[in-house]
């Protein structure tokens, strides 16, 4: 009797779970078709005669790029040069010392012969203390801001301060922009007036030749665990993002490389400080706050502005990575959580939030609970053997489906990957992720939900390698 | 449950192995695609090898006679392809070996075909022709390329820029001092290196085009310093009592690079008591630059000067020596501004020494 009602439970868990990864993969399936139309559409819209109209036109608006450094006394210069040769008619770069212990400010004093200067700018989101503002007397687009140590987040504030410009670029010192990037990232500001924020895409730059801060020759990574994450990354921009910009309900514009209008940032107090996910928790607050006021707005994602980012190679980082991801995600939904399914919040409050809900924050426990419980249950005889392939032909086979799919959306909207061996290669680490490679990251993400339970704090140190020079 | 969970599971697979089909037509058609431009570029490959020792041996004074006839007829079908090899050394190649390339582009019709092409439809063949027949520096084209000049693409107006700057026939440039006004900051950029290109040669035309359009007094100093020389001298001086703040600055900035006689020296002296802090502050960068030590005792007060002003005068004064130094030291100890400025100065002169001793 037990047993059977037992089996009988079981059964119905395993429909659920069923349900759960149709519904993720469909859902997927619906942001590819979506994507595609959107990504086509935007091809046709913003060609190279369109680009350089915008380059000319003195209505384009500056931009202040706010780079936060810590401890970047090896690459800053390097990073620096790079940032200042962007391709944009009026904009410049706002460094900020977040109280680096090496000899970050040095080097840049000494390379661009800066002169401390009046800090003569009103402070409205309150940050650590200033020690000191500092101009370059050899290139007047450059401001360096050196302030006591406050976090990433309290150094962008103090860069979003000094900015003197109407819009301000958000970007991590290691982070390399495109010729163009910022181009294009403009031009959602451009079209509609309305657009508070925008991010472009972030790629992985692990493999690529990197000379003189620009990625000049695109080829896939060695390692295996960096090929995963670029067919990874391909999934959740060219096909999650583009569609969820589509419906305005991006949750997230990646603290790697975002554009931000400043009056939106000053109206809505910063970024947060008391957060791991400091880039999903403003744009879901710009969204709450833009909502409850009733104003127009836009936060849109555009596929081609390029931010090219080192992925980490090791288990460890990379497991340390997406710990801190889900507990971001689900820091994030715990502070706003009265958007959950809340009419007022349109299409943010009944599907973006329920969607990261579902399938970002809880994705990691049902799709465990789904994996063990099938296979500890089909041995013991309480689950019939049909049940473990629906789940192998919904999770893994419908999952594969998806990440060929999102190859091909890069291989019919960018084709960055020349290559084809590479194209050969990411059809296999396509076909391969759902065999291993998406397991572990689950089993990462949920011991991410278990810290987050738990209360745990903090980063965890990010090692990286450093780009391959030409 | 077990019927729905079965028809479930044939509806699936039915979904599954039809999209399945689809995703793996489209690949196939990828690949396809990817393996003809693979084929292109193998093919290209297998030309370079064959001709690229033709090509090398144009690259001496006396090419042979052989290895150009080899050159020239068997050449000849793949022409289009031949071109980028034949344009590559161009980047570097001057005088004679330029003529030998350029001859050997006439003989495969290469000329003719870029001639040609400056009106093609698609903007990027434009460009592309207008660049190769300014690598070659085929005069004759020179009427073409002014044209190019008012093309409608940004690109190609670049392209003949560059050709024009490098084929350097002096008749274009009145057309190039005209594109000074072309609405691209980049395009102006470009006209001001091709103009450069021209050497001393272009000032009389610039200092000409300049007397009918004041306006471009800026623009045209600038242009007088990256040039260098001393043929514009005078009129740059004439031009720091321009009405416009921005000219006096700019005629400072060419002063800085030119160097600064003692004519010169008077008015970038009387230029730092401008109205204009922009100009004031040029005026202390180009005295710094000068190595000229009596005018620290000039620059001295400027240190309490507006911040901009203040901090050129300041960074002036650290590069002209001990006397400059001397003048900073002075100021060690002063409150405000002037005693902030000096300090970091004599900061960074010791950190620089330092520097230099450790390494």
């Amino acid at each position: 009797m037990l047993r059977d009602t037992v089996a009988r439970a079981l059964v119905y868990f395993d429909l659920g779970v069923l349900a759960y990864f149709l519904a993720i993969n469909t859902l997927y399936l619906v942001f590819s078709v979506v994507a595609y139309l959107h990504l086509r559409q935007h091809r046709k819209r913003w060609t190279a005669r369109e680009l350089g109209a915008v380059v000319r036109s003195p209505a384009t608006p500056g931009i202040s790029v706010v780079a936060p450094a810590y401890n970047e006394e090896a690459t800053v210069e390097e990073s620096l040069r790079s940032l200042l040769l962007l391709n944009y008619p009026q904009f410049e770069v706002v460094l900020v010392n977040d109280g680096s212990k090496d000899r970050t400010l040095q080097v840049v004093i000494d390379k661009f012969e800066l002169v401390r200067a009046p800090a003569a700018y009103a402070e409205p989101l309150p940050t650590q203390p200033v020690r000191g503002v500092y101009r370059s007397l050899a290139n007047r687009d450059l401001v360096v801001i050196d302030k006591q140590n406050g976090g990433k987040a309290d150094a962008i504030n103090a860069g979003v301060n000094a900015a003197r410009f109407p819009l301000v670029c958000v970007i991590d010192a290691d982070s390399l922009l495109e010729d163009h990037a910022l181009t294009r990232a403009v031009l959602p500001f451009i079209e509609d007036p309305d657009t508070v924020a925008a991010g472009g895409i972030v790629r992985i730059a692990n493999g690529c030749t990197v000379e003189r801060g620009r990625v000049t020759d695109v080829t896939l990574p060695t390692s295996a665990l960096a090929r995963f994450q670029v067919v990874e990354y391909l999934r959740a921009f060219l096909a999650g993002r583009v569609a969820q910009s589509a419906a305005n309900a991006l949750l997230i514009i990646s603290g790697a490389f975002g554009i931000f209008k400043r009056d939106a940032l000053l109206a809505i107090g910063g970024f947060n400080h008391d957060t791991i996910g400091e880039d999903m928790e403003l744009v879901t607050r710009l969204h709450r706050v833009y909502r409850e006021r009733q104003q127009r707005y836009r936060i849109v994602f555009q596929p081609d502005p390029v931010c090219w980012t080192e992925a980490p190679e090791s288990r460890t980082v990379l497991a340390r990575q997406r710990n801190r991801w889900q507990r971001g995600t689900l820091q994030v939904l715990s502070y706003h959580r009265h958007m959950l399914f809340n009419p007022r919040y349109g299409v943010v409050g009944l599907f973006a939030m329920p969607y990261y809900l579902l399938f970002e924050a809880l994705g990691p426990v049902i799709e465990m609970a789904g994996y063990v419980v099938t296979f500890v249950a089909i041995p013991l005889g309480l689950l019939d053997v049909r049940f473990a392939q629906l789940l192998f032909l919904s999770a893994v086979m419908y999952g594969t489906m998806i990440s060929l799919l999102s190859v091909v959306l890069e291989e019919i909207s960018f084709r960055r990957y020349l290559r084809v061996s590479d194209l050969l290669t990411m059809v296999l680490f396509g076909f391969l992720e759902n065999f291993g490679y998406r397991q572990l990251t689950t089993w990462w993400r949920l011991q991410g939900v278990v810290d987050f339970l738990r209360g745990k704090q903090g980063w965890g140190a990010m090692t990286r390698k450093g780009f391959a020079q030409a | 449950m077990f019927l729905l969970a079965d028809a479930f599971r044939q509806h699936l697979v039915t979904f599954l192995a039809v999209s399945g089909s689809l995703l793996a037509a489209v690949f196939v058609f990828l690949l396809i695609q990817r393996g003809l431009d693979e084929w292109r570029f193998r093919r290209r490959m297998r030309l370079t090898r064959r001709f690229q020792p033709l090509v090398d041996a144009l690259l001496t004074p006396e090419p042979e006679a052989h290895a150009y006839r080899r050159l020239v007829e068997e050449g000849r079908p793949h022409a289009p392809e031949l071109a980028g090899l034949l344009l590559r050394p161009l980047g570097v190649a001057t005088g004679a070996l330029v003529a030998n390339i350029r001859r050997a582009a006439h003989d495969l019709g290469l000329v003719e075909r870029w001639t040609l092409h400056l009106g093609h439809r698609q903007w990027w063949e434009r460009a592309e022709a207008a660049r190769a027949l300014g690598l070659v520096r085929e005069r004759a084209a020179v009427a073409a390329l002014l044209r190019a000049l008012e093309d409608d693409h940004e690109e190609v107006r670049a392209a003949a820029v560059e050709a024009l700057g490098a084929i350097g026939d002096v008749q274009a440039v009145p057309v190039l001092l005209a594109s000074l006004r072309d609405e691209s900051r980049h395009q102006r950029a470009r006209v001001v290196e091709a103009l450069r290109g021209f050497g001393e040669a272009v000032m009389p035309a610039l200092l000409g085009h300049v007397r009918e359009h004041p306006d471009e007094r800026e623009m045209a100093a600038e242009l007088v310093g990256l040039i260098g020389g001393t043929g514009g001298l005078g009129d740059l001086l004439a031009w720091s009592g321009d009405d416009r703040p921005s000219v006096r600055a700019s005629v400072m900035r060419a002063l800085a690079v030119l160097g600064l006689d003692d004519r010169a020296y008077y008015y970038v002296l009387r230029a730092l008591r401008d109205p204009e802090p922009e100009v004031r502050a040029m005026a202390a960068r180009t005295l710094g630059r000068s190595g000229r030590r009596e005018a620290t005792a000039e620059l001295a007060p400027l240190m309490n000067d507006q911040w901009l002003v203040a901090a050129h005068a300041a960074a002036a004064l650290k590069s002209l020596g001990v006397a400059g130094l001397a003048r900073l030291a002075a100021f060690r100890d002063a409150p405000g501004q002037a005693g902030d400025l000096a300090r970091q100065m004599l900061w960074e002169r010791e950190t620089l020494q330092d520097g230099a001793l450790s390494a």
